[in-house]
Protein backbone atom coordinates (compact mmCIF):
# COMPACT_ATOMS: atom_id res chain seq x y z
CA UNK A 1 0.00 0.00 0.00
CA UNK A 2 1.32 3.41 -0.96
CA UNK A 3 2.63 5.50 1.91
CA UNK A 4 0.39 8.44 2.86
CA UNK A 5 1.41 11.72 4.45
CA UNK A 6 -0.87 13.99 6.44
CA UNK A 7 0.01 17.63 5.80
CA UNK A 8 -3.13 19.05 7.41
CA UNK A 9 -1.63 19.56 10.88
CA UNK A 10 1.55 21.20 9.66
CA UNK A 11 2.20 24.91 9.78
CA UNK A 12 4.78 26.34 7.37
CA UNK A 13 6.43 29.69 6.76
CA UNK A 14 7.44 30.62 3.21
CA UNK A 15 10.02 33.41 2.88
CA UNK A 16 10.69 34.83 -0.56
CA UNK A 17 10.71 38.29 -2.12
CA UNK A 18 9.44 36.85 -5.42
CA UNK A 19 5.65 37.06 -5.25
CA UNK A 20 5.22 34.60 -8.09
CA UNK A 21 7.35 32.04 -6.33
CA UNK A 22 5.45 32.40 -3.03
CA UNK A 23 2.17 32.11 -4.95
CA UNK A 24 3.29 28.93 -6.67
CA UNK A 25 4.75 27.34 -3.51
CA UNK A 26 1.54 28.24 -1.63
CA UNK A 27 -0.57 26.50 -4.23
CA UNK A 28 1.68 23.45 -4.19
CA UNK A 29 1.40 23.20 -0.39
CA UNK A 30 -2.36 23.70 -0.62
CA UNK A 31 -2.48 20.80 -3.08
CA UNK A 32 -0.65 18.65 -0.52
CA UNK A 33 -3.31 19.60 2.03
CA UNK A 34 -1.03 22.00 3.91
CA UNK A 35 -3.31 25.01 4.18
CA UNK A 36 -1.74 26.51 7.33
CA UNK A 37 1.08 28.36 5.65
CA UNK A 38 2.16 31.97 5.92
CA UNK A 39 4.23 34.18 3.66
CA UNK A 40 6.96 36.64 4.50
CA UNK A 41 8.60 38.69 1.77
CA UNK A 42 11.77 39.45 3.74
CA UNK A 43 14.05 38.07 6.43
CA UNK A 44 13.28 40.61 9.15
CA UNK A 45 9.55 39.89 9.06
CA UNK A 46 10.30 36.17 8.94
CA UNK A 47 12.27 36.47 12.18
CA UNK A 48 9.28 38.20 13.81
CA UNK A 49 6.87 35.51 12.63
CA UNK A 50 9.17 32.70 13.70
CA UNK A 51 9.54 34.21 17.16
CA UNK A 52 5.81 34.81 17.59
CA UNK A 53 4.14 31.81 15.90
CA UNK A 54 4.66 28.07 15.95
CA UNK A 55 5.84 26.65 12.63
CA UNK A 56 6.87 23.11 11.74
CA UNK A 57 8.62 23.89 8.44
CA UNK A 58 10.51 26.83 6.96
CA UNK A 59 10.83 27.23 3.20
CA UNK A 60 13.10 30.12 2.30
CA UNK A 61 14.63 31.56 -0.84
CA UNK A 62 18.42 31.78 -0.83
CA UNK A 63 18.58 35.53 -1.49
CA UNK A 64 16.08 37.67 0.40
CA UNK A 65 15.59 41.39 -0.27
CA UNK A 66 17.08 42.41 3.09
CA UNK A 67 19.50 39.57 3.89
CA UNK A 68 20.77 36.33 2.50
CA UNK A 69 18.96 33.30 3.80
CA UNK A 70 22.16 32.05 5.43
CA UNK A 71 21.80 34.85 7.96
CA UNK A 72 18.18 33.89 8.60
CA UNK A 73 18.99 30.18 8.96
CA UNK A 74 21.91 30.86 11.30
CA UNK A 75 19.49 32.95 13.41
CA UNK A 76 17.04 30.02 13.42
CA UNK A 77 19.75 27.53 14.39
CA UNK A 78 20.80 29.65 17.37
CA UNK A 79 17.29 30.44 18.58
CA UNK A 80 16.50 29.86 22.26
CA UNK A 81 13.33 27.90 21.43
CA UNK A 82 14.07 24.26 20.61
CA UNK A 83 11.07 24.17 18.26
CA UNK A 84 12.52 26.99 16.16
CA UNK A 85 16.14 25.85 16.39
CA UNK A 86 15.51 22.32 15.13
CA UNK A 87 12.87 23.22 12.53
CA UNK A 88 13.39 21.61 9.11
CA UNK A 89 14.50 24.23 6.59
CA UNK A 90 14.17 23.84 2.82
CA UNK A 91 16.17 26.40 0.88
CA UNK A 92 15.11 27.47 -2.61
CA UNK A 93 17.82 28.64 -4.98
CA UNK A 94 17.53 30.57 -8.20
CA UNK A 95 19.45 30.03 -11.43
CA UNK A 96 21.87 32.88 -10.71
CA UNK A 97 22.48 32.01 -7.04
CA UNK A 98 25.49 29.79 -7.78
CA UNK A 99 27.93 31.76 -5.66
CA UNK A 100 25.61 31.80 -2.64
CA UNK A 101 24.52 28.18 -2.51
CA UNK A 102 27.47 26.76 -0.59
CA UNK A 103 27.36 29.46 2.06
CA UNK A 104 23.61 29.10 2.41
CA UNK A 105 23.87 25.31 2.68
CA UNK A 106 26.56 25.64 5.32
CA UNK A 107 24.23 27.77 7.41
CA UNK A 108 22.37 24.59 8.45
CA UNK A 109 19.53 23.90 6.04
CA UNK A 110 18.02 20.43 5.72
CA UNK A 111 17.79 20.44 1.94
CA UNK A 112 18.21 22.66 -1.11
CA UNK A 113 15.69 22.86 -3.97
CA UNK A 114 16.28 24.64 -7.26
CA UNK A 115 13.61 27.05 -8.50
CA UNK A 116 11.16 26.96 -10.13
CA UNK A 117 9.79 24.52 -7.60
CA UNK A 118 7.99 21.48 -9.02
CA UNK A 119 5.37 19.68 -6.89
CA UNK A 120 7.22 16.35 -7.10
CA UNK A 121 10.48 17.92 -5.94
CA UNK A 122 8.96 19.76 -3.01
CA UNK A 123 6.95 16.71 -1.95
CA UNK A 124 10.04 14.50 -2.03
CA UNK A 125 12.16 16.96 -0.08
CA UNK A 126 9.58 17.55 2.65
CA UNK A 127 8.80 13.87 3.10
CA UNK A 128 12.52 13.04 3.03
CA UNK A 129 13.09 15.48 5.91
CA UNK A 130 10.25 13.80 7.74
CA UNK A 131 11.45 10.25 7.08
CA UNK A 132 15.07 10.79 7.93
CA UNK A 133 16.20 10.76 11.54
CA UNK A 134 19.11 13.18 11.52
CA UNK A 135 20.72 14.34 14.72
CA UNK A 136 21.84 17.92 15.03
CA UNK A 137 25.44 18.99 15.10
CA UNK A 138 26.50 21.89 17.26
CA UNK A 139 30.09 22.84 16.57
CA UNK A 140 32.06 26.07 16.45
CA UNK A 141 31.47 26.70 12.76
CA UNK A 142 28.22 24.86 12.14
CA UNK A 143 24.86 24.31 13.77
CA UNK A 144 22.40 22.24 11.82
CA UNK A 145 21.34 18.76 10.79
CA UNK A 146 24.10 16.21 10.44
CA UNK A 147 25.26 16.20 6.82
CA UNK A 148 26.72 12.72 6.87
CA UNK A 149 23.95 10.47 5.70
CA UNK A 150 25.03 7.46 7.73
CA UNK A 151 21.80 8.16 9.65
CA UNK A 152 19.59 7.49 6.60
CA UNK A 153 19.30 7.88 2.86
CA UNK A 154 20.63 11.00 1.17
CA UNK A 155 18.26 13.80 0.16
CA UNK A 156 16.69 13.62 -3.32
CA UNK A 157 19.25 14.66 -5.89
CA UNK A 158 22.16 14.47 -3.49
CA UNK A 159 25.32 13.05 -5.07
CA UNK A 160 27.04 10.84 -2.60
CA UNK A 161 30.78 11.20 -2.30
CA UNK A 162 32.75 8.36 -0.84
CA UNK A 163 34.75 10.83 1.22
CA UNK A 164 31.57 11.91 3.02
CA UNK A 165 31.27 8.48 4.53
CA UNK A 166 34.82 7.46 5.28
CA UNK A 167 35.69 6.38 8.78
CA UNK A 168 36.39 9.37 10.99
CA UNK A 169 38.96 9.35 13.68
CA UNK A 170 36.55 10.32 16.39
CA UNK A 171 35.92 9.80 20.01
CA UNK A 172 32.28 9.84 21.03
CA UNK A 173 31.04 10.19 24.57
CA UNK A 174 27.46 10.41 25.79
CA UNK A 175 26.74 13.05 28.41
CA UNK A 176 24.21 12.69 31.22
CA UNK A 177 21.50 14.46 29.20
CA UNK A 178 21.79 12.09 26.24
CA UNK A 179 23.87 14.40 24.03
CA UNK A 180 26.75 12.78 22.20
CA UNK A 181 30.00 14.68 22.18
CA UNK A 182 32.23 13.83 19.26
CA UNK A 183 35.86 14.77 19.15
CA UNK A 184 37.31 14.76 15.63
CA UNK A 185 41.07 14.52 15.29
CA UNK B 1 44.34 19.06 19.21
CA UNK B 2 40.82 17.85 18.42
CA UNK B 3 37.71 19.85 17.72
CA UNK B 4 34.73 19.08 19.88
CA UNK B 5 31.17 19.08 18.67
CA UNK B 6 27.86 17.97 20.12
CA UNK B 7 25.62 15.46 18.36
CA UNK B 8 22.09 16.05 19.58
CA UNK B 9 19.28 13.56 18.95
CA UNK B 10 16.34 15.65 17.75
CA UNK B 11 12.65 14.74 17.87
CA UNK B 12 11.38 14.62 14.29
CA UNK B 13 8.22 16.67 14.84
CA UNK B 14 7.53 17.09 11.12
CA UNK B 15 7.75 13.33 10.63
CA UNK B 16 5.37 12.67 13.52
CA UNK B 17 2.80 15.10 12.12
CA UNK B 18 3.06 13.73 8.59
CA UNK B 19 2.50 10.19 9.87
CA UNK B 20 -0.75 10.98 11.68
CA UNK B 21 -3.73 9.00 10.30
CA UNK B 22 -5.27 10.12 7.02
CA UNK B 23 -3.21 12.04 4.57
CA UNK B 24 -2.47 11.80 0.92
CA UNK B 25 -0.36 9.58 -1.33
CA UNK B 26 2.44 11.08 -3.41
CA UNK B 27 0.63 10.77 -6.73
CA UNK B 28 -2.54 12.37 -5.40
CA UNK B 29 -0.62 15.17 -3.71
CA UNK B 30 1.42 15.99 -6.80
CA UNK B 31 -1.66 15.95 -9.05
CA UNK B 32 -3.61 18.20 -6.66
CA UNK B 33 -0.65 20.57 -6.41
CA UNK B 34 -0.34 20.74 -10.20
CA UNK B 35 -4.04 21.56 -10.50
CA UNK B 36 -3.72 24.26 -7.83
CA UNK B 37 -0.75 25.82 -9.61
CA UNK B 38 -2.66 25.84 -12.90
CA UNK B 39 -5.24 28.18 -11.34
CA UNK B 40 -2.50 30.84 -11.35
CA UNK B 41 -1.60 30.39 -15.02
CA UNK B 42 -3.73 33.14 -16.57
CA UNK B 43 -2.76 35.80 -14.05
CA UNK B 44 0.92 34.89 -13.94
CA UNK B 45 1.42 34.47 -17.69
CA UNK B 46 -0.22 37.85 -18.23
CA UNK B 47 2.38 39.31 -15.85
CA UNK B 48 5.33 38.21 -18.03
CA UNK B 49 5.33 41.21 -20.44
CA UNK B 50 5.24 43.55 -17.43
CA UNK B 51 8.26 41.83 -15.90
CA UNK B 52 10.19 42.22 -19.15
CA UNK B 53 9.05 45.84 -19.18
CA UNK B 54 10.53 46.32 -15.70
CA UNK B 55 13.89 45.13 -17.03
CA UNK B 56 13.60 47.40 -20.06
CA UNK B 57 12.90 50.43 -17.90
CA UNK B 58 16.18 49.88 -16.03
CA UNK B 59 18.05 49.98 -19.35
CA UNK B 60 16.04 53.04 -20.44
CA UNK B 61 16.95 54.80 -17.18
CA UNK B 62 20.62 54.26 -18.02
CA UNK B 63 20.14 56.12 -21.31
CA UNK B 64 21.04 52.84 -23.09
CA UNK B 65 24.73 53.50 -22.36
CA UNK B 66 26.26 52.27 -19.11
CA UNK B 67 24.39 50.28 -16.48
CA UNK B 68 25.78 50.54 -12.92
CA UNK B 69 26.43 47.32 -10.97
CA UNK B 70 23.60 48.09 -8.55
CA UNK B 71 21.17 48.15 -11.47
CA UNK B 72 22.63 44.99 -12.98
CA UNK B 73 21.97 43.27 -9.64
CA UNK B 74 18.43 44.63 -9.62
CA UNK B 75 17.95 43.20 -13.12
CA UNK B 76 19.22 39.81 -11.98
CA UNK B 77 16.67 39.82 -9.18
CA UNK B 78 13.82 40.63 -11.60
CA UNK B 79 15.05 38.05 -14.07
CA UNK B 80 14.67 35.44 -11.32
CA UNK B 81 10.94 36.18 -11.29
CA UNK B 82 10.77 35.66 -15.03
CA UNK B 83 12.48 32.29 -14.64
CA UNK B 84 9.93 31.31 -12.00
CA UNK B 85 7.16 32.07 -14.50
CA UNK B 86 8.76 30.63 -17.64
CA UNK B 87 9.92 27.48 -15.86
CA UNK B 88 6.65 26.81 -14.08
CA UNK B 89 4.37 27.40 -17.03
CA UNK B 90 6.49 25.73 -19.69
CA UNK B 91 7.79 28.57 -21.87
CA UNK B 92 11.01 26.78 -22.73
CA UNK B 93 12.42 29.26 -25.22
CA UNK B 94 11.76 32.25 -22.96
CA UNK B 95 13.32 30.25 -20.11
CA UNK B 96 16.44 29.68 -22.20
CA UNK B 97 16.73 33.34 -23.21
CA UNK B 98 16.30 34.54 -19.60
CA UNK B 99 18.93 32.05 -18.41
CA UNK B 100 21.34 33.43 -21.01
CA UNK B 101 20.44 36.91 -19.83
CA UNK B 102 21.36 35.85 -16.27
CA UNK B 103 24.64 34.34 -17.54
CA UNK B 104 25.36 37.66 -19.24
CA UNK B 105 24.51 39.89 -16.29
CA UNK B 106 26.48 37.79 -13.78
CA UNK B 107 29.44 37.83 -16.20
CA UNK B 108 29.14 41.60 -16.64
CA UNK B 109 29.15 42.11 -12.87
CA UNK B 110 32.20 39.84 -12.49
CA UNK B 111 34.07 41.54 -15.33
CA UNK B 112 32.93 45.04 -14.40
CA UNK B 113 31.26 45.60 -17.78
CA UNK B 114 28.50 48.22 -17.80
CA UNK B 115 27.76 48.31 -21.52
CA UNK B 116 23.99 48.44 -22.06
CA UNK B 117 24.10 47.09 -25.64
CA UNK B 118 24.35 43.33 -24.85
CA UNK B 119 21.65 43.69 -22.22
CA UNK B 120 19.42 45.43 -24.73
CA UNK B 121 19.92 42.61 -27.26
CA UNK B 122 18.78 40.03 -24.70
CA UNK B 123 15.73 42.09 -23.75
CA UNK B 124 14.72 42.29 -27.42
CA UNK B 125 15.08 38.51 -27.62
CA UNK B 126 12.84 38.14 -24.56
CA UNK B 127 10.18 40.24 -26.26
CA UNK B 128 10.47 38.04 -29.31
CA UNK B 129 9.75 34.85 -27.35
CA UNK B 130 7.33 36.37 -24.84
CA UNK B 131 3.91 34.62 -24.60
CA UNK B 132 1.56 36.34 -27.03
CA UNK B 133 4.45 37.32 -29.28
CA UNK B 134 5.13 35.95 -32.76
CA UNK B 135 5.57 32.17 -33.02
CA UNK B 136 9.21 31.46 -33.87
CA UNK B 137 10.08 28.48 -36.04
CA UNK B 138 12.82 26.12 -34.93
CA UNK B 139 15.37 27.66 -37.31
CA UNK B 140 14.50 31.19 -36.22
CA UNK B 141 14.82 30.19 -32.56
CA UNK B 142 18.20 28.56 -33.21
CA UNK B 143 19.33 31.64 -35.11
CA UNK B 144 18.33 33.92 -32.26
CA UNK B 145 20.04 31.77 -29.62
CA UNK B 146 23.22 31.56 -31.70
CA UNK B 147 23.16 35.35 -31.95
CA UNK B 148 23.04 35.59 -28.16
CA UNK B 149 25.85 33.04 -27.97
CA UNK B 150 28.02 35.26 -30.19
CA UNK B 151 27.38 38.20 -27.84
CA UNK B 152 28.52 36.07 -24.91
CA UNK B 153 31.63 34.96 -26.80
CA UNK B 154 32.41 38.57 -27.69
CA UNK B 155 32.34 39.60 -24.02
CA UNK B 156 33.99 36.39 -22.77
CA UNK B 157 30.93 35.38 -20.74
CA UNK B 158 30.70 31.82 -19.39
CA UNK B 159 27.50 29.90 -18.68
CA UNK B 160 26.56 29.71 -15.00
CA UNK B 161 25.44 26.11 -15.37
CA UNK B 162 27.36 24.61 -18.32
CA UNK B 163 25.82 21.21 -17.49
CA UNK B 164 22.42 22.57 -18.59
CA UNK B 165 23.61 23.46 -22.08
CA UNK B 166 23.19 19.86 -23.30
CA UNK B 167 19.56 19.78 -22.16
CA UNK B 168 18.50 22.95 -23.93
CA UNK B 169 17.80 24.00 -27.50
CA UNK B 170 20.85 23.53 -29.71
CA UNK B 171 22.35 26.51 -31.50
CA UNK B 172 24.32 26.53 -34.72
Amino acid sequence: MEERFNFTRISALIVDGDRYSTGIVSQILRGFGLSRHFISTNGADAQKYLAAEKFDLLITECMLPDMNAGTLVRWVRRHSSVRVRYMPVVMLTGYADVSHITAARDSGVNSVVRKPVAPTTLFDHITWSARTERPFIEADGYIGPCRRFRFGEASPGFNRRGTDHGPDETTVQRTDDGVLEETVT
Amino acid sequence: MGKCCKIIPVKNRLGQLLRTPGGIARGEAVAAAGTAVETLRAEYVNAIPGEIGALESIVMASGRRQIPVSQLKAMLDRAGRLLTLSGTFGFDLLDEVVKRFCDLVVGMIEKDIGDAAPVDVHLRAMRLVCPGGPELGENEADHMLSGLERVHTHYGIQRLHPELAEQQPQVE
